[in-house]
């Protein structure tokens, strides 16, 4: 259980507070999208629970120890894939990375590179250079790379929001199939109502800042197929535009 | 402000160092301290001899880089505009920003004298060449959507060069025009020293026969003056009359 | 413009050539003086005339040796000032002023007190190649250091990695694209700057044979002389950048 609680967050000593009294409960295994207006402060949550930034009052603990620091057992898949992979290392060595930090030999880092690889598509290619591949392959490898650390817990941030319709679906289709693999718990950030009932487990509503805070909170029981045809996703999709609807006013 | 403040100390802390080198561990005369310096900068600039050399550096200085961004914007922009003549001249603008440009001093003292235009020619050229080549290069890398917009609204030919692909290629050519000042200091620096009877570079190398190392701290300390109050100028005009044209769109932030 | 058979970007290349030596021997014949404008073919027989007495590559190699030397000291200098005042950061606002204002005094405004100070040996001329390189290059590091990407340092965080491990194999490696431009840049600068010691006090370099034929009135010898300082900078920064191609260090360009 990843758990927030009463966190907060602002970004000067008196400054306005962008988050206030963040509460939830995240479960082992679930796939937790946190959905919002953009600016409400769904990164800076997952900011927090990364360890990069540290809340003002209030708690943020996985597993009951409190985070105070980035580590390998929550990973992160950043939104800007060129700047987050190392565009001096090739593909094999971004995903070989982490383990050779962590010490790991060879014979042990080769089956579980390869694995990965083949599990995100990027087996045929091994030797290119991050400037090499398009959007949406830089995107497979953050998540090969991240995979190859088998971390605990997952953290996205809106990672296929520049990336195109059938790329952004097909990535979405394999982190599903990846996650169902692999049993780490996700945590997904991003602005998409339509992405967050197709991809989980939880969907989290978050009102529009400042002082933003969890508005509500809701598991997602679609029956698949989770598209606009099933009636289910369509209520589902109502409800959610509604909640989302009363923070973004006019817009 | 905290940076200001360790700037300001760090300045005075220096200031301070220097003073005790050159009064109590070495030869004052080999390492004059600041403040005799600050007696012959006072001295020097009483007299009127400092400002003397200062304004002949300048002049130069001013002459020659009007002439040679002038002619260097105007060739670069035919140069850029039309791609016959960018391949054609790609390898004597090679050749010519290869040359180095200290070189030329002895030469352009022997062909034109060591007067007056001698020095201009060379500054003139100098500028030429480093604007010549960056206004051409900025003309090439305009974005042809750009120039697609600009023939959208119905402009071509003159209209279309003057209202789009120059004020397009504008950070290109500050790009040069601002190369340019570094080598014009440069190098009339260098003609004072090998054939002139008065600028900063002349006053400099004449305090190293006379051995009056506190000549040449004045001489450096204004040279550095003038290059850091020439850069500032530059600026100046480019941030506050033509702050729209260094403005990209291109790569956000 | 051009008559229609001539076309294709290298043969424009090839006539641009041709014009400049046609324009170079049209001005020859025109001043009327083979000493002070010499034509192609004097400056051609110079050429093999200084290349068979060895002259010429006599001086190009106390030209070549000098700027390697100065640049070797100043390059590993500049790096170490650069990741020190990175890691020390008042160390970079303490330095920063003067640096700055030291880099915008022309090199040869140095020469003379180089002279002063240390005679008119190698050692001075050394110097004074060799720390505007040492600036450009610690200014080149910091900014390489300053400018790297916040996302791919908590990247790193993510996978554990602190400290020097994280400076090693991160902050490094980031920040050597501005680290070789500023190698490169200052590879060049130290030809201005080595030509600025050699035509004051020197008595061997191509700088000098530059000045020597000044006095004597030897402009062919000077033109030789100009071009060949010309070619061995072009020639040495493309040596650098084949040095830096085969040690495997392209990646880092990315």
């Amino acid at each position: 259980m990843l758990r927030l609680s009463a966190a907060s967050k602002r970004f000067h000593d008196d400054g306005p507070w962008v988050l206030k009294d963040i509460e939830l409960a995240i479960p082992e295994h679930s796939f937790f999208c946190l959905l919002g207006p953009s600016g409400c402060g769904k990164s800076t949550i997952l900011n927090m629970i990364a360890g990069f930034e540290a809340a003002n009052s209030g708690t943020v603990a996985h597993r009951d120890r409190p985070i105070i620091a980035p580590g390998p057992d929550r990973f992160v898949i950043f939104q800007e894939a060129g700047a987050a992979l190392f565009s001096w290392l090739d593909v094999r060595q971004n995903i070989e990375f982490g383990m050779k930090a962590q010490g790991r030999r060879r014979a042990e880092r080769d089956p579980v590179v390869d694995r990965y690889l083949s599990m995100v598509g990027l087996a045929d290619h091994v030797g290119k250079f991050p400037d090499e591949l398009s959007g949406g392959m830089k995107q497979r490898l953050q998540l090969a790379r991240a995979l190859a650390l088998e971390p605990q817990v997952l953290l996205m941030d809106e990672p296929f929001g520049a990336l195109d319709a059938i790329t952004r679906r097909r990535l979405q289709r394999a982190v599903r199939d990846i996650w169902r693999e692999t049993g780490s718990t996700v945590i997904f950030v991003t602005h998409d109502i339509e992405e967050a009932i197709f991809l989980g487990t939880h969907i989290a509503v978050m009102t529009a800042g400042p002082e933003a805070t969890i508005k509500s909170q809701m598991p997602c029981r679609v029956s698949e197929p989770r598209d606009p045809s099933n009636p289910e996703f369509g209520s589902l999709y109502k409800s959610i535009e509604e909640l989302m609807r009363e923070e973004m006013g006019d817009e | 402000m905290r940076t200001a403040a360790i700037r300001a100390t760090s300045l005075l802390l220096l200031l301070a160092l220097w003073e005790t080198a050159g009064r109590f561990w070495l030869d004052p005369l080999l390492l004059p301290p600041p403040s005799d310096v600050a007696t012959r900068f006072r001295e020097l600039s009483g007299t009127g001899e400092l400002w003397t050399h200062v304004a002949a550096s300048l002049g130069r200085v001013i002459v020659g880089y009007a002439v040679g961004s002038a002619i260097g914007i105007v060739l670069g922009c035919v140069i850029g505009a039309v791609p016959v003549m960018r391949d054609f001249f790609s390898l004597p603008i090679r050749f010519f920003r290869s040359v180095n440009p200290l070189a030329l001093v002895p030469l352009m003292i022997l062909w034109f004298g060591v007067g007056e235009l001698s020095k201009v020619i060379l500054i003139a050229y100098l500028v030429a060449i480093v604007v010549l080549y960056n206004t051409a290069l900025g003309i090439e890398t305009i974005p042809a959507d750009r120039v697609r917009a600009g023939r959208c609204f119905g402009l071509k030919g003159i209209g279309l060069f003057v209202r789009v692909i120059v004020p397009a290629a504008a950070p290109g050519i500050l790009t040069g025009l601002r190369l340019g000042v570094g080598f014009a200091v440069l190098v009339v620096i260098g003609a004072e020293m090998i054939g002139a009877s008065e600028g900063v570079g002349y006053f400099i190398l004449l305090g190293r026969q006379y051995v009056a190392i506190d000549d040449i701290f004045v001489g450096l300390l204004s040279l550095g003056a003038m290059g850091v109050l020439l850069n500032q100028v530059f600026l100046l005009v480019r941030d506050r009359l033509l702050r729209r044209y260094v403005r990209t769109t291109l790569y956000g932030s | 413009m051009f008559p229609p058979s001539v076309s294709g970007r290298v043969t424009r290349q090839i006539l641009s050539v041709v014009v400049l030596i046609a324009l170079w021997q049209l001005v020859s014949w025109l001043t009327g003086d083979r000493a002070l404008v010499p034509p192609v073919q004097d400056l051609l027989a110079k050429l093999l005339d200084m290349m068979a007495s060895l002259e010429l590559p006599t001086h190009a190699l106390d030209s070549l040796r000098r700027v390697l030397v100065a640049f070797a000291f100043g390059a590993s200098g500049g790096m170490i000032l650069g990741f020190a005042a990175s890691a020390v950061r008042p160390l970079w606002t303490f330095l920063e002023v003067p640096l700055d204002f030291i880099r915008s005094v022309p090199p040869i405004g140095f020469v003379p007190l180089a002279i002063a100070w240390f005679g008119i040996g190698e050692f001075s001329k050394y110097l004074v190649i060799a720390y505007l390189t040492v600036i450009v290059v610690a200014f080149g590091t910091v900014a390489g250091v300053r400018q790297v990407d916040q996302t791919r340092i908590r990247a790193a965080r993510c996978m554990g990695l602190s400290g020097w491990r994280l400076f090693r194999h991160i902050v490094i490696p980031s920040a050597s694209r501005g680290i070789i431009g500023s190698l490169h840049l200052s590879l060049g600068l130290s030809f201005i700057s080595l030509v600025a010691v050699e035509i004051i006090g020197s008595t061997s370099g191509l700088g000098f044979v530059i000045m020597d034929s000044r006095l004597l009135l030897q402009t062919d010898r000077m033109i030789v002389s100009i071009v060949a300082i010309g070619v061995l900078g072009i020639v040495t920064v493309l040596v650098f950048d084949l040095l830096l191609r085969l040690m495997g260090l392209a990646r880092f360009m990315r």
